[in-house]
Order: structure tokens, then sequence, then C-alpha cells
């Protein structure tokens, strides 16, 4: 008796699967379906690392907000770190019939494998956030009629001036938080930490490496560990200040009874209560504002997805993230920078920078337009 | 007649074809939903390309699970295989894939050491092999960029197809015709019995890892003919995708004699027909991950087998 | 007195390991010659054995429980964001904390029973759900804990805290028939099942318990941190539950006859002074996960052959005694 309602019970639930599958289908399939090539609107496909840190999110809403703007459809594959991830998004992107693909290259081989696929296809494709370092696949791609813009930032180099402004105030001795090696952009941020230190006479004690899953407790134990182990130490450098690191540093600073300011902070990136931090004399230094390099390298590919050509092999540019000193910046960047609440760019600007008379020079002069000023003048404060 | 319709609508039946019915129902929704972009050529050839690790590392796992075992060292390892051989070969394509396979039976081997000769449980010591594959990998990659761009070419269709092809192939044979096979599933069913039979149950359940070793060295490879580069992300999650993927394909968790090599491939297509066709939808990212989970949770929970099982695992 | 020194015994190897490694941390970097150092290094070990404790509980009675890291992630997010949203004070978010996490707990139990299904394919499936919504809700921006939630972080409400939650896992596990269950359905749930444990309920209750220590260990790592984030990528929490799972191996394999709840805390510890050290040393964090690892299987491998070594104990005892 009880196995013939357990047999029954499995035949319903192969009903109700089918039947799932239909709802989802009914409810889902308005979603963009994908009516390929000829359809006016057009379709980007969007690699996107996540939506959730305070980068991720505000380049997430700006690209949703642009591509209303403009009228095109956007669709995003979240979540991949790796190149082969990153592929199989992009294949399964392109074959639901985007016209032209975003990403990140977190890996260098990335730009050569996507970059392969994206030509296979004929599809058009820009990067950001990453310099290619390897001359073998620079000129592989290079070669690709199909890329459009790679746009870097000189992060290295930020990282340095970061160094110097803790070597000005006479510190010696610093902790490092380092970025996860097999990502480049933290490869260039450690390296810049690194080789500052060395040119300003610093010597780094210890370091641990941020965790890439945002565990909070590892960065306050790893903070805790410098304290102890190294009661000298003067500054702590991070990498990044996103994902609760920066938090979790204020948190084991301030829980360590230590008189505030005892032990300068350069970190990178916005983080919850970094006002309050500078204010206190913990956080001497901040960096950051990169989503403006995402968001030009987007309106340039879909510029080309639709049809105004610039430039017929890849044209690069760079960008300056902001460096923050003061106090009034640090709270103009604290409250407006990587925020998603907040669209820095107007929709005039976004729509005067797609159309066939724009050329190279007005984005990089968006780049070059990134400071302090431009956000106090785009949320209306000057 | 009677008869034969009720052995044809029995459980048994029911639950055999039920993930292999699952998976066509999937490519039969996605096909009628996606206005035909789902059957495209390059959408298949995506599809076969993107499943074909999984593929690979998932039918050498299956002679470990057999035999009651769990192989979790499979993404570590292959981190540790493509990041070992990298170093001994510079970079030099074909060694490089040779070493790859070397490196994978070493890392099979190790596994098979510390299981019986430490009689340390499998999953626990695949558990510390992957640990430490994936922190060796990192911390190698850290030091020196591993960049493999002549593996590029090999990113075509063909070349995994025959890959593929051969591996299944193999291990089809070997599986349900050789003793290497055969003797899994005894061994699975029950070990006791088997060793007083006179198979000397270790040295099979050694040639099962190395079997597995194999299939993991070749699945490093095919990562990097699709990641170009090594680097401590390399096979990343890989264990757990080849657990998932042969748990839809209907395979019993304890092994024994139930166990079907075809669970692999039905499993694996899943697993990445239902990816692929996501994407295609346009779902929203952030609800892609759930609507996945639901999906596992209720095909494994018609197709699953549990008159194997005396306590579900 | 035979019953004192027998407890001694057993709890011998547990103490000895950890202190030698202490010993041997200390002889290798010098700053760390402080009271302050070993306390710092104490209380660090709290949450993670927090967690083991959690984690212990499904290793020994079969279970394969991937959820238990986005469970404490999901809880820890929705009961901060709401005990602010409400002002409800500390207290408010401990009950908060406790009564999600138990639910959550809960859905992976009963999904485990009613399904049937193994608790490898319920645990991934529901981690994944549960991941989806700590990025699905409030926008994904996780938590951060104004000032006032942070007391049980510091000496000696922490240290209060431990203990509760170490008298509470020892009650649990070798007072209450709960823990008798599991060790029995863990050794042999064939057997158990015939003596008349219902084997697929202790494990159902397993996976339900294992919510409380999840609970408790988002309370005291948000105490101690303040902000926890959602969860970036699939299965990112995967990697919380691996490092939970190597401080129970390591307690497992050193508790030998003595309390396993004890022996977890050692593990932790253990993995502590791993990580300390390591940064004394100079290696780089990457090279952690290897100590670990290689450390792990040699203390399994110890364990599990104690044979072999009592043998070679013999030996060379048997050798003096013939010299």
């Amino acid at each position: 008796m009880k196995r013939k309602v357990r047999s029954t019970l499995k035949k319903v639930m192969a009903a109700l699967l089918a039947a799932m599958m239909l709802l989802m289908v009914t409810a889902c399939s308005d979603a963009g379906s994908g009516t390929q090539t000829t359809g006016e609107k057009k379709k980007i496909g969007m690699l996107w690392y996540g939506n959730t840190d305070a980068m991720g999110g505000t380049f997430y809403a700006w690209a949703n907000h642009a591509a209303e703007v403009l009228d095109v459809e956007l669709v995003w594959a979240l979540g991949g770190l790796d190149t082969a991830t990153q592929l199989a998004d992009c294949e399964n992107l392109i074959n639901s019939g985007c016209d032209g693909i975003y990403f990140i290259p977190m890996d260098t081989a990335a730009n050569l494998q996507l970059g392969n696929a994206c030509q296979q296809a004929g599809v058009y494709w820009s990067t950001s956030n990453r310099d290619i370092i390897d001359d073998e696949v620079l000129a592989a791609v290079e070669a690709n009629p199909y890329f459009v813009t790679r746009i870097y930032d000189n992060s290295y180099d930020v990282c340095k001036d970061m160094v110097k402004q803790l070597a000005d105030q006479g510190i010696t001795k610093v902790c490092m938080i380092s970025g996860d090696p097999t990502d480049a952009m933290m490869v260039d941020r450690n390296n810049g930490f690194i080789d500052g230190c060395a040119e300003n006479n610093i010597e780094i004690l210890g370091t641990f490496q941020n965790p890439t899953s945002g565990d909070a407790t590892t960065v306050v134990d790893g903070v805790n560990n410098f304290m102890t182990l190294y009661p000298d130490m003067q500054a702590i450098l991070a990498v990044s200040g996103t994902n609760g690191t920066g938090e979790a540093i204020m948190s084991a600073l301030n829980g360590s009874g230590k008189e505030p300011g005892s032990i300068k902070v350069a970190a990178f990136d916005t983080f919850d209560g970094n006002q309050e931090a500078f204010d206190q004399g913990w956080l001497s230094v901040s960096c950051g504002g990169y989503t403006t390099e995402c968001l030009v390298s987007f309106l340039a590919l879909v510029n080309r997805v639709q049809g105004n050509v610039i430039s017929d092999h890849v044209f690069e540019m760079t960008l300056s993230p902001l460096l923050i000193t003061s106090s009034e910046d640090m709270q103009i960047f604290s409250e407006y920078v990587d925020n998603p609440d907040v669209q820095l760019y107007s929709d005039e600007l976004i729509q005067s920078l797609v159309g066939p008379d724009v050329t190279q020079e007005d984005y990089q002069a968006v780049l070059d337009d990134w400071s302090i000023d431009f956000v106090k003048e785009a949320v209306g404060l000057t | 007649m009677n008869q034969r319709i009720r052995k044809i609508l029995s459980m048994d039946t029911l639950r055999k074809i039920v993930p292999l019915a699952g998976l066509i129902i999937l490519i039969l929704i996605f096909s009628l939903t996606t206005n035909g972009l789902f059957l495209r050529w390059s959408n298949i050839q995506s599809l076969i390309m993107q499943a074909a690790i999984t593929l690979v590392a998932a039918t050498g796992t299956v002679f470990v699970m057999a035999h009651n075992n769990l192989d979790f060292s499979l993404g570590g390892a292959c981190a540790l295989s493509a990041v070992l051989s990298y170093l001994v070969t510079g970079g030099e394509l074909i060694p490089f894939f040779l070493m790859c396979i070397v490196f994978g039976v070493m890392c099979g081997l190790i596994s098979a050491f510390i299981h019986i000769g430490g009689r340390v449980p499998a999953f626990m010591a695949g558990l510390c092999i992957m640990f430490a594959g994936r922190g060796l990998a990192q911390t190698v990659s850290a030091s020196q960029t591993m960049l493999m761009v002549d593996a590029a070419q090999f990113n075509q269709l063909w070349f995994f197809l025959v890959v593929v092809i051969v591996v299944f192939g193999a291990c089809f044979f070997l599986f349900n015709f050789t003793k290497l096979g055969k003797y899994q599933k005894l061994i699975g069913t029950n070990p006791t019995a088997t060793q007083l039979s006179g198979v000397n149950v270790n040295k099979y359940k050694t040639l099962a890892f190395v079997v597995c070793g194999i299939t993991l060295g070749i699945a490093a490879c095919l990562t990097i003919v699709r990641s170009a580069a090594i680097n401590g992300n390399t096979g990343l999650n890989l264990e757990t995708d080849v657990l998932l993927a042969l748990s839809l394909g209907g395979i019993s968790m304890q092994g024994g004699s139930a166990t079907r090599i075809r669970s692999a491939i039905i499993g694996v297509m899943i697993y990445f027909i239902l990816d692929n066709g996501l994407l295609l939808w346009g779902l929203d990212a952030d609800y892609v991950d759930i609507v996945k989970a639901i999906f596992f949770l209720l095909t494994v929970t018609i197709s699953i087998d549990r008159s194997q099982y005396s306590v579900i695992a | 007195m035979k019953n004192i020194l027998h407890y001694i015994k057993s709890y011998s190897i547990a103490v000895i390991v950890p202190v030698l490694l202490i010993l041997a941390l200390l002889l290798v970097s010098p700053e760390t010659r402080s009271w302050g150092a070993v306390a710092s290094l104490l209380q660090q070990s709290f949450a993670p054995a927090i967690l083991g404790w959690g984690v212990l509980l499904s290793m020994k009675v079969g279970n394969w429980d991937f959820s238990i890291g986005a469970r404490y992630v999901l809880a820890a997010i929705l009961a901060g964001n709401l005990a602010m949203q409400y002002s409800l004070g500390l207290i408010g978010f401990i009950v908060l904390a406790m009564v999600i996490s138990i639910v959550l707990g809960l859905i992976v139990g009963y999904t485990y029973r009613l399904l049937r299904i193994p608790t490898l394919i319920a645990s991934i499936g529901l981690m994944l759900i549960f991941e989806s919504f700590t990025r699905i809700i409030y926008d994904g921006a996780g938590l951060h804990l104004t000032a006032e939630y942070l007391l049980l972080g510091g000496f000696p409400y922490n240290l209060i805290m431990f203990v509760l939650c170490f008298a509470f896992a020892t009650w649990l596990y070798y007072k209450r028939r709960l823990g008798y269950n599991v060790r029995a359905v863990g050794s042999n749930p064939t057997v158990a099942q015939t003596n008349g444990i219902n084997a697929e309920k202790t494990k159902a209750m397993a996976l339900i318990v294992s919510g409380i220590f999840a609970g408790l260990y988002a309370i005291l790592s948000l105490s101690t941190s303040g902000v926890i984030s959602a969860v970036a990528g699939t299965m990112g929490s995967a990697s919380t539950v691996f490092d939970a799972m190597m401080c129970v191996l390591i307690g497992m394999a050193i508790a030998g006859k003595g309390s396993v709840i004890f022996g977890v805390y050692v593990g932790a510890i253990i993995t502590q002074i791993l990580k300390m050290g390591m940064m004394a040393i100079g290696v780089p964090t990457t090279f952690n996960k290897v100590i670990i690892g290689v450390v792990v299987v040699l203390f399994m491998v110890a364990s599990s052959r104690s044979d072999l070594i009592g043998k070679l104990k013999a030996k060379l005892f048997s050798k003096k005694a013939t010299a």
C-alpha cells in the first residue's frame, strides 16, 4: 500500500516538475528570450564580478540607468572571477544574441580567450580596470578588429603616492594588508605599496592577505596579530577597504584601547564610517573611485555597437583615481563616491557620449575630469 | 498485458528514466522558449566545450564513488597538477599536457595512500589535499604569471569532442567490462565479502584513485586550454560541481552495484544546460542560483533510488 | 587517585600539543613573548571553536552540511539589520540571531526529512538559495553594526559567552540523548537503526541543532568585527565551512579519550597559532592553507594509526630493556 502511494507520489512530483518549468517559462519568457540581430534595440552582455560591494553596486546602477537613457538592453552575468567561467558566460551571452560584450579581464588571458570568442562571433567588446602586461597577449588583442577600447588606471603610482603621504608624516614602520595575488589589479597595488615603502625607507614588518571571502573576523584577527607581534608598528596599508575590510580594521583598532591616531591607516575604497575614522585621526589617506572607467568603456562599446566608428583598432585610455587627504575631500568621497544611489553622470552627458560625432578625446576628457571638484559639481555643491 | 504496463510504470523503471527524462524535458523546454536560440549550432558547441571539463572529471570520479568513497580533492589537485607541470616543463605545450596527467595520477596515489595506509576517510584526505593544493597554487601564482597562450589554439570543438569521446569511451569500457570497474561495484556493495572472496580490495581501490587521477589530469589540461593561464583560481569549485552533477545524474552516494557511468554524462549535461538555458532566458542574475538550486532539489527528490540506502546519507 | 590520573592522561595530548606549538611560536618570534599574545590567541579561537562544534555535530553523525556558512551569514544580516531598524538593542539582536538560525536549520532539516534526499544535495541546494538571499535582502549591502551592539566582543564578555557555549556543547554532546544518538549513528547507522535509534530523525536534528551554533558564531564574530557582507560568488561561503572542518578534523584526531568539544577548541587554537606563526616568520598567507592541510593530515594519520605508533614505542622500549 505504502509503495503504491510512493510511486503515485513520484508521478505527481514528476508532473509538478514539468508544470513548474512551464510556469517559470510563462513568468520569465518575456524577460528577454532574445530576438536575434535585426531588432532595433541593441543588446549588450555585461560580465560583472558582483553587485554587492561599493564599486560593484555603483556600476550596476550606473550601467542600468545609462542603458535606459540610451535605449539598449543589458544582460548581466554576475560572479565570474576566473577565465574559464568568464569565457563560459561570454559564450552564453553571445549565443543569447548580444551585440557587444563588456567585462573586466580578471586574468590577462581573459583578454585573449574572450576576445577570440567575440571575434569569431563578430561581436564587439571592451574592457576596463586592467592593463595588459604580457606582450604576446597584447599583440594578439591589438590585432582583433572587434576590440573597441581598453581603459586602465595608474593604481601603482597612486599607491606610491599614498605611501609618500605616510612617509611625510614621519612613519617608518608599517604592516600591510595585501591583495589576492591572482588578481592583476591587486598585484599592481601590492607592488605599489612595496616599492613605495622601499623608496621611502619604510620597513614592512608583517603582511597578511585580505580574504577574498569577505570574512571580516579574519581581518580583525589579522590586525590584532599585527598589534601583538609588532608593537612598534606605526601604520597599516590596506589594498582594499571594501567588503567589510575597512570596517573590520576600524573595529580592531577601536577595540584595542589604543589612542585614536596612534596608528595611521592608508586604505583604498569607501567604507562605512570612513569619515569618522578620518576625523578621529585613524584614517590618514584614502583612495578610490574607479567606476568612471567602467562607465566610459561601456559607453564607448555602446557607441560602436550602434555603428559609430571612432577607430579601426582598439584605443586605450587611462584614469587617475582620487587621492583623499583632507577632511573636506573625505566627506565628499564617503557620501557621494561609489554610492549606488548617486548618479554622478547626467543623462545629457551620457547621451552626448554616444553618437556619430564622438571622438576618443571626448572620452578621455571625461576620464581626465574625474576629481573631487567634479563630484561636488555633479551633486550640486558648488 | 496488464503486467507489462505495470512493469513499465513501476518505480524501478521510473527511477531509472527520470534523470534522462529530466534532461529531455529541459532540452524541450529551453528549445521551445528561447525562439530556437538554444538549439543553434553555436550554442550547442559552447555547451559541449563548457561541460567537457566537468564531464571528464566526473567520469573518473564514478570509479571512486562506486567503491563508496568521495574524492574531494579534485579542485585543489587540478590546480596543483597544473602548477607543478608548468614549473617542471616551463610551459611547453605537449610536455605540459603529459605532466598534467602524471601529476594528476600522483595526486590520486597520494589520496589513496593517505586513505588506505593512513586509514583516514577518503573524504577527509581529499579535503586536506584540496586545501594544500589550492594554497600551493595560490602561493606559486603570486610569484610568477603562468600564461599558456599556446594552449588557446586548442580551444576548438573538435579537440574537446575527441577528448570527451575517448575518455568517456575508455571509462565506459573499463567500468562495465573489466575487472577494474566491476570490482569497484563489488567493493562498494560489501567490502568484507569482497576481501574474503580473494579480491585485493586495497589494490583495486588504489586503481580507482589512479583512474580518477588520470581523468583529473586531463580535466586540468582542458581547463588550461579554456583559461590559457594558470592561477590560484584554476579548477575552483570543481569537486562540488562534479558531486552535484553526479547526483543529478542519479548516482548513489554509497556506491555499489547500482552505480552507472551514464550518470556522469546525464548529470553534467543537466547541470550545464540549466546554466546555459537560464542565461539565454535572461533571468535576473540575482535569481539564477535560486532557480538552479530548486531544480537540483526537485530532480534529485524524484530520481533518487532510496532502496539502496538503509539510512539516507 | 586512579580516576584523576586517567582523566589527566586522556587530556594530555590535547593540552600538550598546543602548549608545545605556543612554545615553538615564542621561540621563533621574540615579539610574541608576552601573556598578551597568548591571551589574544586563546580569544581569537573562541568563535571558530563555536562554529566547529556545529560542524562537529554534522560530521559525527555523517551529514554533509555545506549550508552552515551561508546560514550564519543570512541570520547575521537579517538579525542585525532588523535589530537596528527597530532599535531592539543587543538582547534583541541576540534573540533574533538565534531564532533566525534555528529557523534556517529547521528548513535544512525538514528539506532532508521531507524530500528524503542525501544531506549533500539538500545542503548544497539550500546553501545556494541562502547565499542568493544574502545578496537580495537589503540590496546586498550586508550589515554594519553600530558600536552599542559590540559589547560581547570585549574581554571578559567574550570569555563568559565562550564558557557558556562550551558548557552547552558539552552538555548536549555528552549528557543528552541527541549527543548519544549522534555518536551511535555516526559509527554505524544500520546498527544504530536496528537498535531503535531513528537515524534519519537524528540526522535531521543534527542539522537543526547546528543552527544554534551557527547563530552563536554569528553573534560572537559580529561582536568582534561589527560587519558582515553578503556572500560573493557562487558557493562563496564554502570556504568558511572548510576552515571549520579543518579545526574539527584536528580536534577529532587530538581528542583521544578526552572531550572532543575541548579537542575542537584546541584545533581552533592550533589553526590560529599556525596563522600567527606564519605571519611572524613572514610566510605568505596563501601558504597557510598548505601548512594547515599537511598538519591536519599528519594529525589524522597519527590518530588513526596509533597502533603503529604503539608498536614503534614497544619496539623502542623493548630494545632499551634488552640493552
